[in-house]
């Protein structure tokens, strides 16, 4: 091979405003070229003058007489972004009840009354399910209880955590537990229990009183933000801040008001927020008419909400947006994010999975949601009928994989975003009937890459105090050590 | 000269075709953009005489506010990133098995370099 040869390195592209184009490589590095210089650029015409050429070169869009050692650079960067593959499965969920005292208006799972039987994991179930947790190659293991309500079945919880212990003394892996919770009944004892293992708190506020009592409902009546709130604050007194985390769903009641979310969030003490929409499941798409709205408007008020979350650090606030730290974190650094909902091949099994509470075992929490919608294509087997090889070596994962590499499905291949984005075989199942999906009018696809264009918009504009912010956020460093200031 | 306008074929505000010189652009180029369109019209792409290929638009919802004449513009300028998508795959595609190949498993790299 010619050593002086101009070689163009893979890429994807697409027309960025009106007189730019976006280029993404496979080592997720970006660059924005006039169109005056990419067609040069693609015909090999490009003057080695110009400080485009160097540009090109130094981000791996062109390699001249080092191509091997450029490849070796990109595949680095490939592999490491790929990481997630070898944590093969670091989450793993558990149902330990269906019952739940909330009755909300989104509710995915399609919860029981609380006083219903049989929707309870046995301790028996939860000690087979972990046996089969431990079977994880991965070193890490994060065990998250869900439900329902999991609180409500507390010996399972106790018992699942003890029996997780015991079990990793021989294994020695990270050991990690989350509690999904509605925080409505969580005594102090069982906070005590969450402190004495270590086990962190996600639960779920929606905004002010006004706007988390529109949705977040108790049977019995009446909303939940005042008992919500209490226990929050007996949380933070028993538990460490950073280890009681809370999402928002964003409804048609919060979603022109995500300034006052995000205050009541930064009020409660919290670090950040996830602004996250509505998923397609259970009581979600039952009552869309009354909770929904357009995937514009979603994004639409991200943006307003974000500049108001930018605003708030620059005023000496620090709040992440976390789904904005995510995709940043893939755009602007090679390192994988963990992020299961959004990989290539999707995390669903090889990177989360789920235990329903009959010891049922589900590659997602969307596909076990599915599957109280009355549809078990995903189910792929269960603890006590099948091995650990049949259900996360089996044809249906292997074949949900094999289907969620967006590098070869249509639409998702030639797509800009492609190095930074991923599939959902679930929801492509639910829209479709298949695992490969509809491009680009499902809402996954529109949504992610409505956020990618006003977030590129961002970086093209490269505002010095926006990118300070995103830069302090990525890098987990204050805002003042990012701009070399004296804390 | 021709303008794009007199190259497209309306028919009705919901129907409308275009012919395009397979020997231009690959018909993989026509597809690909095809697909792009195809959750508002149903389409295909019809041989003609010689190279020539059409393609057939058809609105799907007629009480859309969509205008045919300016999506099948649209239309032909995606066929046109996807053929310069398939120059670059010819070019490159092999580099890009490369790198992804060599991410997951050892390779001498100067070696298969000098195979390409």
């Amino acid at each position: 091979m010619n050593g002086r040869q101009q070689n163009i390195l893979p890429f994807q592209f697409s027309r960025f405003d009106d007189d730019d184009y976006l280029l993404v490589n496979e080592s997720g590095e970006y660059i924005f070229l006039n169109k005056d210089d990419f067609q040069p650029f693609i015909d090999g015409k490009l003057s080695p003058d110009s400080s485009t050429y160097y540009d090109l070169k130094s981000k791996h869009f062109l390699s001249t007489e080092h191509l091997p050692e450029t490849l070796e650079m990109v595949s680095a960067k490939y592999r490491t972004r790929k990481k997630f593959i070898s944590d093969f499965t670091v989450l793993h969920m558990m149902v330990i009840t269906l019952k739940c005292c909330n009755d909300c208006s989104y509710c995915q799972v399609s919860a029981e009354a609380d006083d219903t039987r049989g929707y309870d994991m046995s301790p028996e179930v939860a000690r087979r399910v972990v046996d089969y947790i431990f079977k994880s190659p991965s070193p890490s293991i994060k065990i998250e209880f869900q439900g329902g309500e999991p609180t409500l079945n507390w010996e399972t919880l106790k018992e699942t955590v003890l029996y997780a212990k015991k079990v990793n003394q021989q294994f020695g892996k990270h050991l990690d537990f989350v509690v999904c919770t509605n925080l409505v009944k969580v005594d102090s004892q069982q906070l005590n229990f969450f402190k004495e293992h270590g086990i962190h708190i996600s639960t779920s506020i929606d905004g002010p009183r006004d706007l988390h009592d529109k949705n977040r409902i108790l049977r019995s009546g009446g909303g939940t933000y005042d008992a919500v709130i209490q226990n929050l604050y007996n949380a933070f007194d028993i538990l460490l801040r950073g280890e009681v985390n809370a999402l928002m769903t964003t409804t048609v009641d919060n979603i022109d008001h995500l300034q006052e979310v995000i205050d009541e969030y930064v009020r409660l003490g919290f670090n950040g927020i996830f602004i996250r929409s509505l998923n397609p499941y259970g009581l979600a798409v039952t009552n869309e008419d009354q909770l929904g709205y357009t995937i514009e408007h979603f994004v639409e008020n991200f943006e307003k909400a974000l500049n108001h979350i930018i605003q708030l650090n620059l005023d000496g606030t620090r709040f992440v947006e976390f789904y904005t730290n995510l995709l940043l974190t893939r755009i602007l650094t090679p390192f994988p994010t963990g992020f299961v909902d959004l990989q290539s091949p999707a995390g669903a099994g090889i990177s989360g999975a789920i235990y329903d509470h009959n010891g049922d075992v589900y590659p997602a929490d969307e596909a076990r949601m599915l599957s109280r919608m009355g549809d078990h294509s995903f189910c792929l087997g269960n603890v006590f009928n099948d091995s650990y090889a049949d259900i996360f070596g089996g044809e249906l994962l292997r074949e949900i994989v094999s289907k969620s590499c967006v590098e070869v499905m249509p639409y998702c291949n030639s797509c800009v975003y492609r190095t930074y984005c991923g599939a959902d075989p679930v929801r492509n199942y639910l829209e479709t009937g298949d695992f490969v999906g509809k491009r680009p009018g499902n809402g996954f696809c529109k949504k992610n890459k409505l956020l990618f264009d006003m977030l590129f918009k961002k970086l093209k504009r490269n505002d010095p105090d926006e990118m300070d912010v995103f830069w302090s956020w990525i890098s987990g460093k204050s805002l003042k050590e990012i701009r070399g200031e004296q804390e | 000269m021709q303008t794009l306008s007199e190259l497209i074929n309306i028919i009705a505000p919901d129907k409308a075709n275009i012919t395009i010189d397979s020997s231009i652009y690959d018909l993989q180029a026509i597809n690909a953009a095809s697909y792009a369109f195809n959750d508002d019209y149903y389409i295909v792409a019809s041989p003609k005489e010689g190279t020539l290929v059409t393609v057939i638009f058809e609105l799907k919802n007629n009480s859309s506010n969509r205008d045919i004449a300016i999506d099948i513009k649209e239309f032909l300028n995606t066929v046109i990133d996807h053929q310069v998508r398939l120059q670059l795959d010819r070019a490159n595609g092999k580099i890009r098995d490369l790198i992804v190949s060599h991410a997951f498993s050892p390779l001498d790299l100067n070696k298969e370099v000098e195979s390409l």
